[in-house]
């Protein structure tokens, strides 16, 4: 393999690929960039086996052919070359970087054993718009569990809806649910519902950031995969059941309370000081939050609402609830109440897109 | 094929392929049967059959890394220390549930199943109850009866026996080029264990301690008790020479990593690694060191009560001593043999629970002295 092209770029391609290389992972293999140059580009690839980057960048290929190294120290390198062209080759034993200045010799590893990473072909099923995809993932990736126990909901379903021909990105840790459904173009008739770590979607998100490239998104050979520009990140899935989510949601038909989003955060963090757990007064045209830790201290504090429906006092875990006063992405917020022994629902105001759903605690 | 490279077992392995061609494979597996019999290799083998496109044709990529440990879809938990912890446990429940990287199906073997701690066992039950769909579970254990029999009722239980001794000497005569008479000493020495089999022919020292523990067996007769404390002291070198050899591999195995195709950080991770498999390994060379001193130290008596009753020459195990078995049948009582031989037992046991050798070797000899001339 002989390729050259400009520092800039190849440095941009293996700082990129760098990101799918995980620290704690356990074969060697693993700690490699793979590097193919072939037919006018070169092409970067990293996995930890849960998620793997594949990269390609323009480039002027003499020589086709494909190598592993080390991704820190072909990063680190190429961090550090000065501007201008920069020719890497690979010969037995040794990767070689020629830049103006110098020539630096990488031990390579072998490639054949490195896993096989899905490299995408035909048409996507389905394109989002980077940014409403990377805030989908924001809204509802909180919801998400980290508990091993039940892998199931470490995952976050994304589900084709027929009827608004969208996906739905749902996640749940038992406590707390969040859904979001999300405009696509094109057709989510080939989509298969799946569950994707959520891990590998906050990934996504950080990749696609600061672009407003589409993410295009496709199923292959039983991964799930999305291209954002010159860049492919394909996850593994999640097997089981995900939660029937749709029974859990609440009717709301008791109590409504509409209030300014910004003025509930900042009670609700002010609350939080005092207490795990918020009692959530609702009243005819005010909200009473209160808080306490037996002898360290205790909270109150009132907040104008429009309410309508029945007066109740539901205990919240403050943390979830903040989470899911966070994610509204309205100015105003609308929370709707069945029961103080019902989860109770948080959504968008005058708006059906995003919903999250919150268990009630126990109040002493 | 590579299982046509598997040494004896011929319907275990039958009956294991048929499965993987027709598509029965079981999610769980215990395989059971002596250590060193080759349970290992026909789990690996098991597994590339599976994930191979030609059912294991031992040539190609697949095939090379799944034997190799590399291939990301097979996983081999063994024992960290005593144990295998329950983090690993829990970390593979939850590979599990993913999709498999490359093929279409994911193994899991794990390498002394027994070695569990109840919540090991208990998290390792939970997926087995419930296991997802394309994954396959096999569970090796020399010790079945450790494993818990909630465990072991979710688990296709494939039970190896012994090699047959004629199939295993003709194999390593074959493999290993050497004598017939030789081969023959080997697999009687060893109870027709292949794994054990194959590294006496590789380590020649092995035999050689044979012939220094039966000599200094017979020079019990007239030992000091300085003599039987130094006799232990040798001994016990000739356990330690290789541990230090599998140290100096370790080491070895350390500067490979350090041929800087990896970055620092890799290499200190997996060197930490490396120590502490050291650390594992040395523990468990020890011990077989010991078991096999003792064992050569019973199958010696043993030969010596056969000959004294008048048994079959061709029962003899170390049939290559039988001038000196006849002197020893000559003077030593029926009943000192028997002694000798439930005292090494307990000197075996001791081993197993980790007493320390030269204290365990010292003992043994002291008490064979009494037993047999006192
Ligand atoms: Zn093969």
């Amino acid at each position: 393999m002989i390729v050259s092209c400009d520092r800039e770029k190849l440095n941009s391609l293996v700082q990129t690929a760098l990101r799918g290389v995980s620290s704690r992972v356990t074969m060697p293999i693993l700690s490699g960039l793979l590097i193919n140059a072939e037919s006018g580009e070169l092409v970067a690839s990293s996995t930890d086996l849960e998620m793997s980057i594949r990269t390609r960048v323009e480039a002027s290929v003499k020589e086709s052919g494909s190598t592993v190294v080390s991704g820190k120290l072909l990063g680190d390198i190429m961090k550090s070359l000065p501007p201008g062209e920069v020719t890497v080759e690979s010969g037995e034993k040794y990767l070689v970087v020629r830049s103006t200045g110098g020539e630096y010799r990488i031990k390579e590893l072998m490639p054949e054993d490195f896993p096989q990473i899905p490299v995408w072909s035909g048409d996507a099923s389905f394109k989002v718009q980077g940014g409403s995809f990377i805030s989908a993932i924001h809204q509802t990736s909180r919801a998400s569990s980290s508990d091993e126990k039940r892998p199931v909901l470490t995952g976050s379903l994304i589900e084709k809806n027929l009827e608004s021909s969208g996906v739905r990105m749902v996640a749940t840790d038992s406590y707390r649910l969040a859904w979001k459904d999300v405009e696509v173009s094109g057709s989510v008739a080939e989509w298969e519902d799946c569950i994707i770590p959520t891990k590998t979607l906050n990934e996504v998100a950080r990749l696609a950031g600061g672009s407003d490239a589409d993410v295009e998104t496709k199923m292959q050979d039983k991964q799930a995969m999305f291209r954002i520009g010159t860049m492919v990140v394909t996850s593994r899935l999640i097997e089981g059941q995900f939660p029937n989510y749709k029974q859990l949601i609440p009717k709301g038909e008791k109590t409504t309370v509409v209030l300014a989003k910004e003025d509930l955060v900042a009670v609700v963090r002010r609350a939080m000081i005092f207490g795990h757990n918020i009692r959530f007064g609702v009243y005819s045209d005010h909200l009473r939050l209160t808080t306490e830790t037996p002898e360290v201290g205790d909270s109150k504090e009132e907040i104008a609402a429009e309410v309508s429906g029945e007066e109740m006092e539901i205990g919240f875990n403050a943390g979830y609830l903040l989470d899911g006063v966070l994610a509204v992405d309205t100015e105003k917020i609308e929370m709707r109440f069945d029961d103080p022994q019902k989860p109770a629902l948080i959504k968008d105001f005058e708006s059906e897109e995003f919903k999250y759903i919150i268990m009630p605690v126990r109040l002493r | 094929m590579l299982w046509d490279n598997v040494v004896g077992h011929s319907a275990v392995c039958l009956s294991l392929k048929n499965s993987v061609e027709q598509d029965r494979v079981h999610h769980a597996y215990l395989f059971t049967g002596p250590s060193g019999v080759g349970k290992f290799i026909v789990a690996r083998t098991l597994a590339a059959s599976m994930l191979c496109p030609e059912g294991g044709c031992g040539e190609c990529n697949v095939c090379r890394r799944v034997m190799q440990e590399k291939h990301p879809d097979v996983r081999v938990i063994r024992p960290a220390g005593k144990n295998i912890p329950v983090e690993t446990v829990r970390e593979v429940r939850m590979d599990a549930f993913m999709k498999p990287s490359e093929g279409a199906r994911k193994v899991y073997i794990f390498k002394g199943a027994e070695r569990m701690w109840e919540e090991g066992a208990s998290t390792l039950l939970k997926v087995l109850e419930e296991p997802p769909g394309d994954v396959v579970f096999i569970l090796v254990t020399a010790n079945p009866a450790g494993v818990l029999p909630t465990i072991r009722s979710r688990c296709q239980e494939v039970s190896f026996a012994n090699v047959p001794l004629e199939q295993l000497k003709t194999y390593i005569m074959e493999r290993k080029g050497i004598s017939e008479e030789r081969a023959d000493l080997v697999v009687r020495l060893t109870g027709g264990v292949l794994g054990r089999a194959l590294d006496w022919c590789d380590e020649q020292w092995r035999l050689a301690r044979r012939d220094n523990v039966i000599k200094a067996a017979r020079a019990l007769k007239r030992a000091e008790l300085n003599d039987v404390l130094q006799m232990a002291s040798e001994l016990y070198r000739e356990v330690r020479a290789p541990v230090e050899e599998l140290s100096a591999t370790y080491q070895q195995r350390k500067r490979d990593l350090e041929d800087g195709s990896l970055d620092a950080g890799v290499v200190r991770r997996l060197s930490k690694d490396l120590d502490e498999a050291l650390s594992r390994e040395r523990v468990k060379e020890e011990t077989r060191g010991v078991e096999e001193i003792m064992t050569t130290l019973s199958w010696w008596y043993r030969d010596i009560l056969v000959m004294k009753e008048g048994g079959d020459p061709g029962l003899l195990v170390n049939r290559d001593l039988t001038g000196e078995i006849e002197e020893e049948a000559e003077v030593i009582p029926t009943r000192r043999l028997l002694d000798s031989i439930d005292l090494l037992a307990g000197g075996i046991l001791a081993a197993e629970r980790n007493v320390p050798v030269q204290l365990n070797l010292e003992s043994t000899l002291l008490g064979l002295q009494e037993a047999l001339y006192a």
